[in-house]
């Protein structure tokens, strides 16, 4: 680009002119690192002179190019820090919230583990599940979901107090610790945040309700962050089955109890394989002239270990761990295969029910009615003999899928009756839009009729609002003779109960039909 | 410094002999240029001879002049073409620019790229 100028020779310098060795000497300070060195240019602006020049502005730009290196470096640790930070906090905080998350628990648990003191009190840890917000994700959205989060976490601050540790642990379960509590301490903070969560939640125009179950356990000397996480969680979930009890410190036993629980459920899937299950039929009775209108099928468990196990005991465990599709199923094609071995006894007008409880969970099977179809089917039996029973709680939680499930099997001629009628919330006016042909009416309405006269009036109320509504009813539980008076007198037709006759085995039934003898007959032997 | 037209249709920088030029130095040179341009583009001399040092403030500057058509920078010992070299050598040259030893050589360039 700059053209030769025309060059003199560089002749040798004269000895006054050290000006080369001033040269060497900024050479090796700049050699040592020293980059602001500056070798002076004398006034000649000769050919050593551009040297020195070029020299000096090669330092200035080498320089320059450090700084501005190192600024650069500077500013990205800055930033790589700031990040890290920010993540390190991320990693322990809960986004929706800002409380804690597990891991900021599990430290902060740890710390308290490691700072108790001998003989001192340590660390407690109570550990919440909320009550029903499922419902309010369903009922209000995900949004207001939240938002009855984000309150509950600040309720939880603010009613844990000062020195406790609040964290989200995911979902609608929360854990506070207090890094050193009595007993009594913990139970207080129980009391206080169940009071705290009593007061209803305001968002906007919509109100919402929740309450909890509490689990606490306070830890021992030996036990580390994981044990004692274990154990409260174990206390929590006993305090959520208790109606009753929703706050439960830690026992021993609380573990066994799931273990066993567990251990059931693994036996209870081998249940329907190993043929453990069993029906027993309960008569159901028309209450003028006792005369056997049908049976409801019931299962029962027969135990390689444990013996004959009722239903209650084994049920809810079914339909939490949704082995219950299998069972009903199993039950249902058993019943209608034992319906049909009953055909030739069963009377001509064809007036016999078969009653079968299905559960929540079977509705929401989209396979159901295929099923229920293919099993009629199979056996031969006509739909209308068949009646399903399902709760009014499981009605009342329904959806979409349930209702279409419900309809189609209405229209397959399958007679549906709501199971438990009279526990449930339900309205009044709901009744009529049910799916339903029969209710059932539980045996709670009539367990104090014969010494409640203002009990025995609600029933007729009830059973007429059931007769106005277009439906037959059924009275359960059927103790005594009186209670059956009762309601023959009130105009129902159909009861079912002991005072008839006991779940009894098929062959029975067949007994029962070939005799054709009224209900209740005379106490048998078993 | 000294900026001011010359007859032929040039702009004469003169810079300060045993100075160092600096950003604001430069900056300042750039704007009375720029005012003499106006909206234009001019041919420039700019005389460098003696200069003590132009920092890397004062070539950005230069590198970013808007008002200039063609650039021939002159000096006349060594150190001057080192600096020049320097002023010149950039990232970006803001118009076609020439070192040149002498200010007669110089002047003949700026008329052809005038003309241009």
């Amino acid at each position: 680009m700059l053209p030769d100028a025309p060059s003199v020779p560089p002749a040798a310098l004269p000895p006054e002119d050290d000006r080369l060795s001033q040269v060497v000497e900024g050479i090796i300070r700049i050699a040592s690192g020293d980059l602001n060195t500056h070798i002076p240019v004398s006034k000649a602006r000769d050919q050593v002179d551009a040297v020195i020049t070029g020299i000096n502005l090669l330092a200035g730009e080498l320089n320059e190019v450090y700084a501005a290196f190192e600024e650069r470096v500077e500013s990205r640790t800055r930033e790589l820090r700031e990040a890290h930070l920010t993540m390190q906090k991320m990693a322990m905080t809960d986004p929706l919230t800002g409380i804690g998350n597990r891991s900021s628990l599990h430290e902060a648990l740890t710390a308290a583990v490691a700072a108790r003191k001998d003989g001192e009190p340590g660390p407690a840890v109570l550990l919440l599940d909320l009550d029903g917000f499922k419902d309010v994700n369903d009922s209000l959205g995900h949004d207001a979901g939240d938002l009855v989060l984000i309150e509950i976490a600040a309720r939880l601050v603010a009613a844990s107090g000062p020195g406790s540790v609040v964290a989200r642990l995911g979902g609608d379960e929360f854990a506070v610790l207090l890094p050193v509590s009595s007993v009594q301490q913990s139970r207080g903070a129980a009391m206080k945040i169940m009071d705290s969560l009593k007061r209803r939640i305001t968002l906007e125009d919509i109100d919402a309700w929740t309450g909890a179950s509490i689990g606490i356990h306070l830890a021992e000397p030996n036990e580390d962050a994981s044990a004692i996480m274990l154990r409260a969680d174990t206390a929590m979930y006993a305090a959520k089955e208790d109606v009753h009890r929703r706050i439960k410190v830690f026992e021993p036993v609380m573990l066994y109890r799931r273990q066993l629980r567990r251990r059931t459920a693994r036996e209870l899937r081998r249940a329907v394989p190993n043929g453990e299950l069993f029906l027993a039929y309960q008569p159901v009775v028309e209450l003028k002239s006792g005369r056997l209108q049908g049976v409801e099928a019931l299962v029962r468990w027969n135990h390689p270990s444990r013996g004959v196990v009722m239903p209650d005991d084994f049920i809810p465990l079914a339909e939490e761990t949704g082995l219950i599709v299998g069972i009903g199923r199993w039950v249902l094609g058993t019943a209608l295969q034992q319906l049909e071995q009953w055909r030739p006894l069963l009377p001509a007008d064809g007036k016999f029910l078969l009653r079968v409880n299905l559960a929540a969970s079977e509705l929401q099977n989209m396979d159901l009615v295929d099923f229920v179809r293919g099993s009629l089917r199979k056996t031969g039996s006509t739909p209308g003999e068949l009646v399903l029973e399902i709760t009014e709680g499981a009605l009342l939680s329904g959806g979409d899928v349930e209702t279409y499930s419900l309809r189609s099997l209405q229209a397959l001629g399958v007679g549906l009756e709501i199971d438990d009628f009279g526990t449930g919330y339900s309205s009044i006016s709901y009744l009529r839009r049910l799916p339903v042909d029969t209710v059932k009416v539980d045996r709670s309405l009539i367990s104090d009729m014969a010494d409640d006269d203002g009990q025995l009036q609600f029933v007729a109320a009830v059973h007429n609002m059931i007769r106005a509504a277009g439906m037959d009813a059924v009275f359960e539980g059927i103790e005594t003779a009186e209670q059956a008076r009762q309601l023959q007198d009130m105009g129902c037709c159909s009861g079912q109960g002991y005072y008839f006759s006991k779940p009894i085995s098929a062959a029975r039934i067949a007994g029962l039909l070939r005799e054709g003898q009224p209900l209740p007959q005379h106490p048998e032997p078993e | 410094m000294d900026v001011s037209m010359a007859p032929e249709g040039h702009v004469l920088l003169i810079l300060p002999p045993g100075e160092t030029v600096t950003g604001p130095m430069a900056a300042a040179a750039h704007d009375e240029v720029a005012r003499l341009a106006g909206s234009e583009k001019l041919p420039m001399l700019l005389v460098l001879t003696g200069v003590e040092a132009v920092t890397r403030h004062a070539r950005s500057v230069f590198s970013n002049a808007r008002s200039l058509a063609a650039v021939a920078v002159v000096g006349v010992t060594p150190v001057d073409r080192v600096i020049a070299n320097f002023l010149l050598g950039g990232a970006v040259q803001p118009c076609p620019t020439r070192y040149f030893s002498n200010e007669q050589d110089a002047l003949e360039w700026l008329q052809r790229k005038n003309v241009a």
